[in-house]
């Protein structure tokens, strides 16, 4: 029994030295000519992680004043016709300068934030902080580096959608006509020989539009009276595939987003797919390139976050972007700060515990090493919240061992003091995984570590340190 | 006892709220309007030296000094306010230290509006309020035998008491509101609560024995 107990103890320090070792160095393996760390690294927040400042400012629109051409209609009139159609002209200048006057307000630079916080979050940008001066409307958006051209590119955009009939500019759709935007990576050809993997963006039309494209299935003309004769062509147009034989051309609907064309097909076709209510795009093509399609769905999220969220009341500039701005919180003084603590805490155990104190020791410094392995590979992103909740799972652990250490560290009252710590953190637990759920990545970062913390808690108390504190001799 | 201690505390929570009427809460670069001063330096550099000089440029003023760019040789600084003379002076100091030619021109000057507090805040609410309810689920079940609404009450009020004392308490000192705050009140929830349960179950126990 004494032999048995003396493995335990001694197998359970060999596996707490390696948990350490690994989580401290990781784990090395050739990849090439060089050694490559086979651990997932930290992913950091924003406040330890280098971002980019991006300071945006309202583009007010130039007042012209309107062209005399109502003048010039009225000269041959009497001049008191032409006197007030300038008056007119002059009262109507002052209301378009009124009207543009009334968008910069406080309650439109607030909505502007509102929509690019919308589409921050539409395109997966999980960390931001967005400042807005409410004097001028100018905004000071601080995102991570890495997506700082993604944000820069594609936040401040309109995002006016129209869905137009070319031939005769008639507007049958707009932002208001999709119910929503699905995006997603379609890899039913992902397996065959020259096809691939597509992204696909859905549109989910609302009833009033679906009705809208059932009327025009169903009532509008597919062909429209093509201008050209028979022996003239249109310059990049193949006759044979637009014009039935009687010459006239088919009708096209394009989608466009901010003027520009997202979108193009014949009006049969899309009124086809827009009277079921949705209609799916392929966007970026087929390719079994992993990079490529990621990109493609990043374009494609871009193209939904900006159609499914309002247009921006006011157009926006970008006036500076400071560039990979280092965090000034050290990552290497926390540490020092941390291995200070947890050092002085095992040397406080082990000056009133003696050898169950050094047991007492690798017990916190084998937990923490396991929680830090855990916080790797579950991929939470390490925020200063995270970081105050792994340090509350640290001093669980200290008041857990000191309890124990404090009598007899036998099994039976070992197995009791242990299920009255659980009994107390059940309902810790509960509420760690409702934090968990929170959008934002500080909070959902704290109650994924008391998460994880828990469970590794209950699973290495009842391992390790159970094998090492019961198996210990007794005084 | 009992008594005193919550006098204390609704005298705190008074004195707390007057200061945050009159003067608002203190807060830190992190989320303050301030200027962000933007320096291309071309070479690294040592926080110290930048310290150094800006102790002198901005004399009795917290500047927070931080690098940028790829190679770390940029300075961005982060200060109150920064004047015509307070630039030139700056540039000055930095071409002698670092034998650049930097003038006042080349120095950005960028404004950075404040970080609504109620914007902070309004992140944490909802989680915690379902947190809470969790919380209270789990106690007012696991303890009914002491008294549903006994155990009930005593959770809400203590938590609730705890982290307005915690706000009232960073008000009164002039702590400035900064990223380690909002943290440290779910800590607060989190420790309480264990607390709380740790003596419920002591009461339950001996109720049971």
């Amino acid at each position: 029994m004494k032999k048995e107990g003396s493995l335990k103890i001694v197998l359970s320090i060999l596996v707490i030295i390696l948990i350490t070792l690994v989580s401290i160095w990781g784990v090395y393996k050739k990849a090439g000519i060089v050694m490559k760390n086979r651990l997932p690294d930290y992913k950091y927040g924003m406040e330890l992680d280098d971002t980019n400042l991006i300071n945006i400012e309202v583009q007010k629109e130039e007042t012209t004043t309107p062209e005399v051409t109502t003048g010039e209609t009225t000269e041959t009139a009497e001049t008191t016709e032409t006197t007030e159609t300038t008056e007119e002209n002059g009262e109507n200048t002052e209301k378009s300068e009124e009207k543009k006057e009334d968008v910069y307000t406080v309650k439109n630079y607030r909505k502007a934030k509102e929509i690019i916080e919308k589409r921050l979050k539409l395109m997966d940008v999980e960390q931001y902080t967005i400042r807005l001066d409410e004097g001028n409307g100018s905004m000071a958006i601080e995102v991570p580096t890495e997506l700082s051209s993604l944000v820069s590119q594609n936040a401040f955009a309109t995002g006016k959608l129209e869905i137009k009939i070319d031939d005769n500019g008639e507007i049958i759709g707009d932002n208001k006509s999709i119910q929503d935007v699905k995006t997603r990576i379609n890899k039913d050809y992902a397996n065959v020989k020259g096809a691939g993997m597509t992204v696909e963006l859905t549109f989910v039309f609302t009833k009033e539009a679906t009705k809208k494209f059932t009327d025009i299935k169903n009532n509008y003309d597919i062909f429209t009276q093509s201008e050209t004769t028979e022996t003239e062509t249109t310059e990049g147009t193949d006759p044979t595939a637009l014009t039935d034989n009687s010459g006239v051309t088919k009708r096209y609907i394009t989608f466009y987003l901010d003027g520009s064309s997202i979108y193009s097909k014949p009006i049969d076709e899309i009124a086809e797919y827009g009277s079921t209510g949705t209609l799916p795009l392929s966007i970026g093509g087929y390719t079994h390139d992993n990079e490529e399609i990621e990109q493609s769905l990043k374009q494609a999220n871009i193209t939904k976050s900006l159609i499914l969220t309002e247009n921006l009341p006011i157009k926006y500039t970008t006036t500076a972007t400071t560039s990979t701005i280092h965090s000034d919180i050290s990552k290497k003084s926390i540490a020092i700060v941390a291995t200070i603590a947890v050092l002085a805490t095992c040397a406080y155990l082990i000056v009133k515990y003696k050898l169950k104190g050094v047991y007492g020791s690798l017990a916190i410094i084998g937990f923490i090493s396991s929680l830090l392995l855990v916080v790797r590979f579950s991929n939470i992103v390490v925020t200063i919240s995270s970081i105050f909740s792994i340090a509350l799972m640290a001093i669980l652990q200290f008041i857990y061992i000191a309890k124990i250490l404090n009598g007899n560290t036998a099994s039976k009252k070992f197995n009791e003091k242990t299920m009255d710590f659980v009994k107390i953190i059940i309902p810790i637990f509960l509420m760690s995984i409702a934090i968990s759920f929170a959008k934002t990545v500080e909070l959902n970062g704290f109650g994924e570590v008391i998460f994880w913390g828990i469970l590794v808690f209950v699973l290495f108390n009842n391992i390790l340190t159970r094998a090492m504190l019961t198996n210990a001799k007794n005084k | 006892m009992k008594k005193k201690i919550l006098a204390l505390a609704a005298i705190v929570v008074l004195i707390s709220i007057i200061v945050v009427a009159v003067r608002g809460f203190k807060v830190d670069y992190c989320f303050n309007a301030h200027k962000l001063v933007y320096i291309e330096l071309g070479q690294e550099f040592n926080t110290k030296d930048i310290k150094a000089i800006t102790d002198e440029v901005f004399p009795k003023e917290n500047v927070v000094i931080q690098s940028s760019g790829v190679y770390s040789d940029n300075i961005v600084l982060s200060v109150n306010q920064i004047s015509d003379e307070q630039k030139s002076l700056l540039s000055q100091k930095i071409n002698e230290k670092y034998g650049v030619s930097t003038t006042a021109e080349n120095i950005a000057v960028r404004s950075i509006p404040n970080y609504r507090l109620r914007d902070l805040v309004k992140a944490y609410i909802v989680p915690m309020l379902i947190a809470f309810a969790v919380a209270g689920v789990y106690i007012a079940v696991r303890y009914r035998k002491l008294g549903i609404v006994k155990v009930l009450v005593s959770f809400v009020s203590l938590t609730c008491i705890a982290e307005i004392m915690y706000f009232a308490l960073i008000a009164i000192s002039r702590f400035p509101v900064n990223r380690l705050v909002m943290p440290g009140a779910l800590a607060i929830f989190f420790i309480l609560t264990a607390y709380l349960v740790n003596g419920n179950e002591k009461q339950l126990k001996a109720e049971e024995e």
